[in-house]
């Protein structure tokens, strides 16, 4: 990715966005406590859920889905998908200011235009309306 | 901010009397508590910060070891992990400020950005500023791991960066 400094232990990992680790977290930590009323999550996890809670607009998961899928279909790493989904972005400006790989072409996708990639912000932007 | 789902991989040594048809059940018992245990809410260099053991992915063959008896399966699981890289954009909550840095605690209480260079906490015409229980988006410009901890240099020069809100 252009402007940043990704791994090697992370090229084959998959990226979760905020709104999907705070329900996974949430799950886990659900599911754990029900198996065993005196487990506690450590404090890592509990500072991840509350940050998930506090700066991630979706928490439905049919909406989380959709995100998904959209960010999908244009052809995003899993990287650019992450931030995409996890900033809010507006525009495409913001996009790529952001984002920067995203003025670029890339392996798997040609140069995105202005347009498209407006098209998607706005799409992603009416999912996170409907909660 | 981005999370990352990685797969991890550990030596478990499983005694005997659990080969059977409870082999699975042993072996995901000994993730749940062993390496949980031994491996959420850690820091490493490679990986970053570990936040939660999901599940078993794979075990294996296991290969019985010569003499006990017992059998050796290299176990790979599912994680959850966070380690925040050079350039990447992120939202954080500032918890202190003080004449130069801004502070900010993120996820684990070792995790600390400090934003450097900034007219900081208020811009001449007093319109930006910069509390504690602000929210600010910041870029990373530098990360620094050692062996348990990483620390970040963040920037909120650009477009689209700085305060995002201010505490009531």
């Amino acid at each position: 990715m252009a402007a940043s400094d990704q791994d090697d232990a992370f090229k084959d990992a998959k990226v979760m966005t905020l709104g999907e680790a705070g329900l996974v977290l949430e799950d886990v930590s659900q599911r754990l406590q029900r198996r065993d009323p005196d487990w506690q999550p450590n404090a890592m996890m509990l500072k991840a859920v509350e940050y998930a809670q506090r700066f991630s607009g979706n928490k439905n998961r049919d909406t989380l889905q959709k995100i998904r899928e959209l960010l999908a279909n244009r052809r995003l790493s899993e990287m650019e998908l992450g931030l995409v989904a996890s900033l809010s972005i507006e525009t495409a400006d913001e996009a790529k200011k952001l984002v920067p790989s995203l003025a670029a072409p890339t392996e798997a996708r040609e140069q995105l235009s202005d347009e498209e990639l407006e098209a998607m912000l706005k799409e992603l932007a009416t999912y996170r309306e409907f909660e | 901010m981005v999370f990352y789902l990685v797969e991890l991989q550990k030596e478990l040594e499983v005694a005997p009397r659990f080969f059977g048809p409870k082999l699975r059940e042993e072996i995901d018992r000994r993730l749940r508590q062993e390496v949980r245990w031994a491996v959420e809410g850690t820091c490493n260099g490679k990986y970053g910060f570990v936040l939660s053991v999901l599940n078993v992915i794979d075990t294996g063959k296991g290969l019985v070891r010569e003499g006990t008896g017992s059998a050796v399966f290299d176990l790979k699981y599912s994680c959850i992990c966070f380690k925040p890289f050079k350039g990447e954009v992120l939202d954080v909550v500032v918890t202190s400020v003080n004449k130069v840095f801004v502070s900010n605690h993120l996820i684990p209480e070792t995790f600390e950005f400090n934003t450097a260079h900034e007219p900081c906490y208020q811009t001449a015409d007093g319109e930006q500023k910069i509390v504690p229980g602000s929210e600010v988006r910041l870029r990373i410009v530098g990360t620094r791991v050692d062996a348990s901890d990483i620390f970040a240099v963040g920037s909120i020069k650009e477009d689209y960066l700085g305060v995002i809100s201010v505490p009531m």
